[in-house]
């Protein structure tokens, strides 16, 4: 029999019980587009983190002295020859005609204070131009502006440290620290600007200031740190390993999954959680799918009885079942591929406000605006897993035609 | 085509302590264009032996041969495929499919013998028109009167072109018009096209059109008669 024939037939038994075929599509499909959002939604927070983390902090890449990492003092800088030759890779990189962005950080840790109180702190002594093609914190400002060189002594902080230290634009701030000779200095900085990163953690850990203002206070012109931005789309892997060869064990060269392992683990994190709930909702729909068909079988029995007289193989029957489970699943799953993608077409560019878990997304690293995204193959898996779940189901009562008997079927009343 | 029956027994262990004999030691022999009809009271076994004759259900013991070519030595798909390419059914209830046309119904069986859309089609329409149903070829089961549904059973029994059709009560659920109808196509496409006619029935006006009549009672033959 030809498989158009096979086909048709299975697509009018589908439409035979409309209600039945219709409750059981608008199940699955709604099941199977709460699994797609979930994921979308997971994916769009997951992102948010990175790009947080990617855009205010650590860039593509971070490059220290290996020993930095194990204690983070100014005897652990970067020298001056790895720092030049550094700097000279960095200038001729280009990727698709566009150069890549750095900032190098003198980066310490110190005690922030004003009048009445104080707070643990990193400072980033940044170059401001450098440090503005390289992250975003100049955007991220919500009063007051980012630093210059012609200000004095200038401090960029966050808004949770200023309403801590009851600091605003123009208060006066004391940055305390230990010194290349390992003696507590201090500093007065002027704060000039505010700003506000989707991090919380980011945001209680980080203040900046003027390079040269910081390398004078601590008297050392070393550097610790130096976060890279790769031009979109430039390969990082390949990036990472070409600079380590060059520099051998020399430096700590460090992508930002490895700079933050825990941003990795979230994603890997993720990934898991989505499969779990893509298991138990194509399990569920399995379940549903095998009392569905078993109906068919039930119902269809004498039919069934009449097509094995008049020279249909089991075989075949059993085939024209499973294309119809099949049907099934591939109805649902376009219904919910066409809602998902009305959802994203919306969500993915006004975003989902969440402004009620801002704290506790801002505690991940996350925005509350979230912006949901799905990637194509993450769709493809989940249909195909439908599908072949539905296949798999049907399989159960498909199992009890081969056991059919022509004249058994027929005398059944259904 | 002949069709020979030998000691052909069909036991029901049913939930008594006593086995019933649907068929009980039948022999019989039909030939090539007979119109045959059996007759009996309910229960006395026609169908069960309609069964046994298209291979639909297996003897206890005896055998059932058809052209030299017995049935119950045949697997299970060899027998589907001799069912599908030697015999044609015709059901009390009509049995089409509800979801295919008359027409789609009949090139049903053609097309799992594997024949081209277009003969299919062709035939289809052909033996539509033979049964008087040109006009109503695209209706479905559900749009045509029992008659009508009987005309289309008996063209998809003839569309795989079988060397005998088996008919249980075929005029069971028919009005004396269509009845009538009926046995006139089945009569004339005995004659034309030298098909063997079996036929299961109670009507009187069957069994009078019929030109060998056996009584069936207790699963035994009690009379065979050609009128």
């Amino acid at each position: 029999m030809k498989k158009r024939s096979m086909f048709k037939l299975s697509w009018r038994n589908v439409w035979r019980n409309p209600w039945r075929s219709f409750s059981i599509i608008a199940a699955m499909s709604l099941g199977l587009l709460g699994v797609l959002m979930i994921m979308a939604f997971s994916n769009g927070m997951t992102l948010s983190m990175i790009n947080n983390a990617i855009d205010s902090e650590l860039g593509h890449i971070q490059i220290h002295n290996p020993e930095y990492l194990q204690q983070a003092s100014l005897d652990n800088s970067l020298s001056s020859e790895q720092l030049l030759s550094l700097q000279t890779s960095l200038d001729s990189y280009q990727y698709k005609g566009e150069q890549l962005n750095y900032s190098a950080r003198l980066s310490i840790p110190a005690m922030m204070a004003t009048a009445n109180r104080s707070r643990g702190i990193r400072i980033q002594g940044v170059n401001p131009m450098m440090e503005a093609k390289t992250t975003n914190i100049e955007q991220l400002l919500s009063q007051g502006i980012w630093l210059n060189d012609s200000q004095k002594k200038p401090i960029v902080i966050s808004e949770r440290n200023a309403k801590r230290l009851n600091a605003r634009l123009k208060s006066k701030i004391i940055v305390t620290y230990s010194n290349s000779n390992a003696q507590v200095a201090g500093t007065a900085f002027r704060v000039v600007g505010i700003f506000q990163s989707g991090s919380s953690m980011f945001d209680d850990g980080y203040a900046f200031v003027l390079q040269s203002d910081l390398s004078s206070a601590v008297e050392s012109h070393l550097i610790q740190e130096i976060a890279i931005r790769l031009p979109p789309s430039a390969p990082l892997n390949q990036f990472q390993s070409d600079l380590q060869q060059h520099f051998n064990a020399q430096l700590s060269i460090q992508r930002w999954d490895q700079r933050q392992p825990m941003l990795a683990t979230m994603i890997q994190a993720t990934a898991f959680s989505n499969a779990i709930i893509l298991t138990i909702f194509v399990c569920a729909m399995g379940f549903g799918i095998i009392n569905v068909m078993l109906m068919v079988v039930f119902e269809r029995t004498r039919e069934f009885g009449v097509l094995l007289a008049i020279g249909m193989q089991s075989r075949m029957i059993a085939t024209l079942l499973l294309l119809e489970s099949s049907l099934l699943a591939c109805v649902s799953t376009s219904i919910a591929g066409l809602l998902c993608l009305a959802f994203l077409s919306y969500f993915g560019r006004y975003g989902l406000d969440l402004g009620q878990m801002a704290q506790g997304l801002n505690a991940f690293g996350s925005n509350s605006l979230i912006y949901p995204q799905l990637e194509w193959l993450q769709f493809c898996y989940s249909a195909a897993s439908v599908i072949v779940v539905a296949i798999i189901a049907a399989l159960v009562p498909a199992r009890r035609l081969f056991k059919l008997a022509p004249h058994t079927a027929m005398a059944e009343r259904h | 085509m002949t069709i020979k029956i030998k000691q052909l027994v069909k036991t029901y262990q049913a939930h008594t302590d006593f086995p019933v004999h649907a068929v009980n030691q039948v022999n019989l022999d039909i030939a090539q264009g007979e119109f045959l009809a059996i007759m009996g009271p309910s229960g006395s076994g026609k169908t069960t032996l309609l069964n046994l004759l298209g291979g639909i259900d297996q003897p206890s013991s005896g055998t059932v041969t058809i052209d030299g070519e017995c049935l119950q030595t045949l697997s299970d798909s060899a027998l589907i495929r001799f069912r599908r390419d030697h015999i044609g059914f015709i059901f009390q209830n009509y049995s089409l499919l509800p979801v295919f046309s008359a027409l789609e119904n009949v090139q049903f069986i053609m097309q799992l013998q594997g024949l081209p859309d277009n003969q299919c089609a062709q035939r289809a329409e052909q033996l539509l028109s033979d049964v008087g149903l040109a006009a109503h070829i695209h209706k479905r089961p559900a749009q045509l009167s029992g008659g009508q549904q009987q005309r289309v059973a008996v063209a998809r029994a003839l569309a795989s072109k079988p060397r005998f059709i088996l008919a249980d009560e075929p005029t069971a659920n028919l009005d004396a018009t269509n009845t009538q109808e009926l046995i006139h196509i089945m009569q004339d496409l005995n004659q034309r096209e030298q098909t063997t006619f079996i036929f299961s029935t109670h009507d009187p006006r069957v069994i009078t059109s019929a030109k060998r009549v056996i009584n069936f009672e207790d699963g035994q033959i009690s009379s065979d008669i050609q009128q």
